[in-house]
């Protein structure tokens, strides 16, 4: 059975998994209509009227320089999402890219790369990110790189760890026995039959990837102002905090939910690729 | 059939496996998994490779192919083509080919697989999975593929137009049938079968070894036949090969090998054997000890230790592979002289 | 089928499971007996219930699946007790697994325990029947593993199993079976996974061993070759019901079932000549999920009649405690004389 037929099927009966599920999609949603749905104009500020609480006009209230906090939380959502996902997209890309290769074919190349990427993976993910920034200096793109890179290490492991047992599969000496290269066989037997672990890990890794892009721009290594990011505008509400706590909600509760939502759905996933594991005979 | 119609030549092959060890992998030991086989095939017959795990039988199909690389040895492929005026002769060894030439030789030589459950990619119908060798090899296109997909579904007794189903669809036995499918798609002339229904029940087993057999009849094609059942290898083949530790210890057409074995082992192997009679009373010959592993084989002959006829000579010796003058070959320093028990009848 | 004494009989036997993709009726109704100190081939092909069936004698089937029907007597000193009525995890089951009743798998690798040595593993057998000490238990363990063959006893039990052969780490599984004495040895599908030589000696070991323990032996295999060498009475199941039972010699010359008759002449016989065709059965054997009405063996017998695919047969006596389930006998029967 298709993975994606089963993913139907889980998530029909998974009643709090497809809850999630449509959180997510709800997430990216705003994240890809921001411009149409944002109540006013993010970047424009309005001295007179700073810190204002939550009003019907404005129901996250505005910030220190007047700015409305949901059009500037609605923007930040597709800032932070685009960012997440672009990194996780790109590390995963690149890291299984490199991970399917050399576990296939093996020798010195394989050695060399799985050195490296032991390497990597000594130093904490935030650590690397951190060193990355530094030197390509702190922007949205740097976010992106940095995160991506730091995320290449893992997805090496996993594709090379899943590609060793299936290059052992006798369908894999079948191909090669009617003369198949090395490039037919990593495209039509290696690639269909790791894909589901790696998209699982994919799904599982986008919030830890966005705590950690919202971590960057908490510390002023990220996004720079005046573009709105979950972890940069969180950095800002931590100094009103007790005059106007209500800075903290819109960010916080954004990052909650996307969390909490892609890691929900990721879980479910890998349970609904577990089953798939045990064969029928 | 011309007596000089050989279609495969195996000559000294080897396949060595280094056992590397330590950091830097230094190369400790070697396993030496097919250690000096020779023997011949002739056109449209076939040659059954018999013995029990760790003979090498396997390994041999397999370096044959090229699947494996040869550590040394030649295997000469004389390949008979029809082409566009007339027929195509060439000789060919493929332990040595180059990698261009060795593609080529793909559609003349194939093999169909033990496990019909983990030799079909799962997520490919079975239609790719069949028109695969040819959009390996630039055969067809488009619809003409699909009718040769279904022309080959049919020759092996399965519906055409299953083709868009999966692998996890089919039983065992179907399965099985749909990797022979594959193994025909470039019309090759040799196959070798490793294993072939030792995975499958008893009574689809019969379904297939008749296919085979029809199969091979109908496009001529010749098989190095590999199983660790000898009534299946007697039933299925012309001529036998028996193999122990990497050699072959006995080589002889069939009927003759059942008839006088030669080898000590070929005689503990026919006794040992369960026939389905509970009246035939044979004495078995029950062999000491475990099949040996092939990292430490045993000195000169390597089966000296099970061997109830083991004289000094066969520890510190290994005996030639010699022919008996009616192309009965065996490798015992003994076999001038011993009297062995030939099957006995039911 | 002789009844000695029966040791062990199987009334009805029915082993559902009961999953999201429907009720696979793994074992439908069989009824059999296993006579003490004998060997009770049963022989069939992969789906046909022999292994369920082995383990709902041990009280090892897994949820989903139930025993939901029929009795298993065991006769045990001097009572007779239903296993189906026993608690799977109580005291009493508890003792008579390994005690009474023992069983050995097909692979040894995966049923004995990698980080235990052999020797740990036939102590623990021991130790959980028999309250005699460590150290005696450690003799008697030495002693079952030369019974059993094992060559250098006294060093093998303290091998872990990666350390023997297959042919040896059966035999260690064989005297971790029989260390308690037990009066019925379930074997399923021991030897299958075993180069020909090193079944004959298992075979040969298995024969002796019944003699010098005086078990009964249930021996399930896929092989008829190996039945026919090692079982007194056989029966033949196929899709969860017995088809045929009767002496071993019965069944192999006196076949009346043409499930069993199609499984013979489809094997190529080392004994027979090289020009014979095999006879094969058509088709395949269906899903237990998705049983045929009437005979189920009917889609695939080539002597099919219209009331094979409407009536499902009976276990009918065909004479020298030989039964087979086939409207064919039945028709038989009706023409001989009363």
């Amino acid at each position: 059975m298709d993975f994606l037929q089963l993913v139907k099927q889980r998530f029909a009966r998974d009643r709090v998994g497809l809850i999630f599920a449509i959180l997510l999609l709800a997430i990216y949603l705003v994240a890809l209509t921001a411009q149409w749905i944002m109540p006013y104009d993010p970047m424009k500020m309005d001295l007179r009227a700073v810190f204002n609480p939550p009003t019907f006009a404005h129901p996250l209230g505005t910030d220190q320089f007047g700015r409305d906090v949901l059009s500037r939380v609605i923007l930040a959502t597709q800032v932070s999402a685009r960012v997440a996902t672009a990194a996780a997209v790109i590390g995963l890309t690149i890291g299984t890219a490199l991970g399917m290769y050399v576990g296939y074919v093996g020798g010195l190349a394989e050695s060399i790369v799985m050195r490296l990427t032991d390497i990597m993976l000594i130093f904490p993910t935030i650590m690397l990110a951190i060193v990355v920034v530094t030197i390509a200096g702190p922007s949205e793109w740097g976010v992106i790189i940095a995160l991506a890179v730091s995320w290449i290490p893992p997805f090496v492991r996993l594709s090379r760890a899943v590609t060793l047992s299936v290059r052992e599969e006798l369908y894999v000496e079948a191909s090669i026995a009617v003369g198949s290269g090395r490039w037919q066989v990593l495209r039509h037997h290696i690639w269909p039959n790791i894909s589901s672990p790696i998209i699982v890990q994919g799904t599982l890794t986008l919030p830890i990837v966005v705590l950690s892009a919202s971590s960057l721009s908490f510390l002023g290594l990220g996004v720079q102002p005046p573009t709105p990011e979950w972890g940069q505008m969180l950095n800002a509400a931590k100094d009103f905090l007790r005059t106007s706590p209500y800075l903290l909600i819109g960010p916080g509760a954004a990052l909650f939910i996307f969390v909490l939502a892609s890691n929900m759905v990721g879980d479910a996933l890998q349970e609904t690729l577990n089953p798939r594991l045990k064969q029928r005979k | 059939m011309s007596e000089n119609d050989i279609l495969l030549e195996v000559r000294n092959l080897k396949k060595y496996f280094p056992v590397r060890k330590g950091l830097l992998q230094r190369v400790v030991a070697e396993v030496k998994a097919v250690d000096d086989v020779s023997f011949t095939i002739r056109r449209g017959e076939t040659l059954g490779l018999v013995g029990e795990s760790g003979c090498g039988k396997t390994t041999t199909g397999r370096t044959i192919l090229r699947l494996l690389e040869p550590t040394s040895g030649e295997v000469i492929f004389h390949s008979k083509r029809l082409a566009r005026d007339g027929e195509e002769y060439r000789e060919v060894d493929v332990a040595s080919a180059p990698p261009e030439e060795v593609k080529a030789l793909r559609r003349d030589m194939q093999i169909v697989f033990q496990d019909p459950f983990s030799s079909l990619n799962p997520r490919m119908t079975i239609a790719e999975i069949i028109a695969e060798p040819l959009k390996v090899q630039g055969i067809s296109r488009g619809q003409a593929r699909l009718d040769r997909v279904a022309e080959l579904l049919k020759a092996v007794g399965l519906n055409a137009d299953q083709m868009r189903r999966h692998p996890h669809e089919f039983s065992g036995g179907q399965r099985q049938r749909i990797g022979i499918a594959r193994a025909l798609a470039l019309n090759p002339q040799f196959v070798v079968a490793d294993e072939p229904v030792s995975a499958l029940d008893a009574s689809i087993q019969a379904q297939v070894i008749n296919l085979l057999g029809d199969l091979q009849e109908q496009f001529g094609l010749t098989y190095l036949f590999i199983a660790h059942d000898l009534s299946v290898v007697k039933h299925i083949s012309n001529n036998v090969a028996v193999m122990y530790l990497g050699r072959v210890v006995e080589l002889a057409e069939s009927d003759e090998l059942f008839a006088h074995p030669l080898h000590p082992y070929t005689e503990a192997l026919i006794s040992a054997v369960p026939v389905p009679d509970p009246d035939y009373q044979v004495e078995r010959i029950i062999l000491t000890g475990d099949v040996p592993s092939p990292v430490r084989p045993p000195s000169g002959c390597h089966f000296h230790p099970r061997c109830r006829y083991a004289k000094e000579i066969c520890r510190a010796e290994a005996p030639d592979f010699r022919d008996d003058g009616n192309g009965h070959f065996v490798a015992c320093h003994f076999s001038d002289s011993l009297k062995l028990r030939a099957l006995k009848a039911a | 089928m002789e009844h000695k004494t029966p040791l062990i009989e199987v009334k009805n036997l029915k082993t559902y499971f009961r999953t999201d993709n429907g009720v696979c009726r793994a074992v439908d109704g069989i009824s059999f007996s296993i006579s003490a100190e004998k060997t009770l081939g049963v022989v069939g092909e992969s789906g046909c219930g022999k292994s369920i069936t082995a383990r709902s004698i041990m009280a090892l089937v897994d949820p989903p699946g139930r025993i939901e029907e029929g009795e298993i007597l065991f006769h045990r000193k001097g009572e007779v007790v239903d296993l189906t009525k026993l608690d799977p995890k109580g005291r009493t089951m508890r003792d008579i697994r390994g005690n009474d009743i023992a069983m050995i798998f097909q692979d040894p690798m995966t049923s004995l325990n990698p980080v235990f040595t052999i020797g740990d593993q036939i102590i623990e057998g021991i130790l959980l029947h028999r309250k005699i000490g460590r150290s005696n238990a450690r003799r008697q363990a030495i002693e079952m593993l030369e019974s059993v063959a094992m060559p250098s006893p006294e060093q093998r039990v303290d091998d872990y199993p990666h350390q023997l052969s297959g042919g040896m780490r059966q035999r260690a599984m064989i005297a971790m079976a029989l260390s308690c004495n037990p009066a019925l040895l379930i074997a399923d599908e021991p030897t299958t996974a075993l180069d020909v030589t090193i079944q004959a000696q298992v075979i040969e070991l298995m024969r002796r061993l019944q003699k010098d323990f005086k078990a009964a032996i249930m021996f399930i295999t896929h092989d008829l070759g190996v039945i026919a060498n090692i079982a007194d009475d056989v029966i033949v199941m196929y899709l969860g019901e017995v088809v045929e039972s009767g002496t071993v010699r019965e069944i192999f010359h006196n076949s009346k079932h043409p499930y069993t008759q199609g499984l013979m002449n489809s094997l190529p016989v080392l004994t027979h000549d090289r020009g014979r065709r095999l006879v094969a059965i058509e088709g395949n054997v269906p899903s237990s999920f998705a049983v045929p009405d009437g005979c189920r063996f009917a889609p695939r017998c080539p002597h099919v009649m219209e009331v094979c695919r409407q009536r499902a047969p009976r276990l009918l006596d065909v004479g020298n405690g030989h039964r087979a389930a086939c409207h064919l006998n039945e028709t038989v029967a009706l023409e001989a004389p009363v």
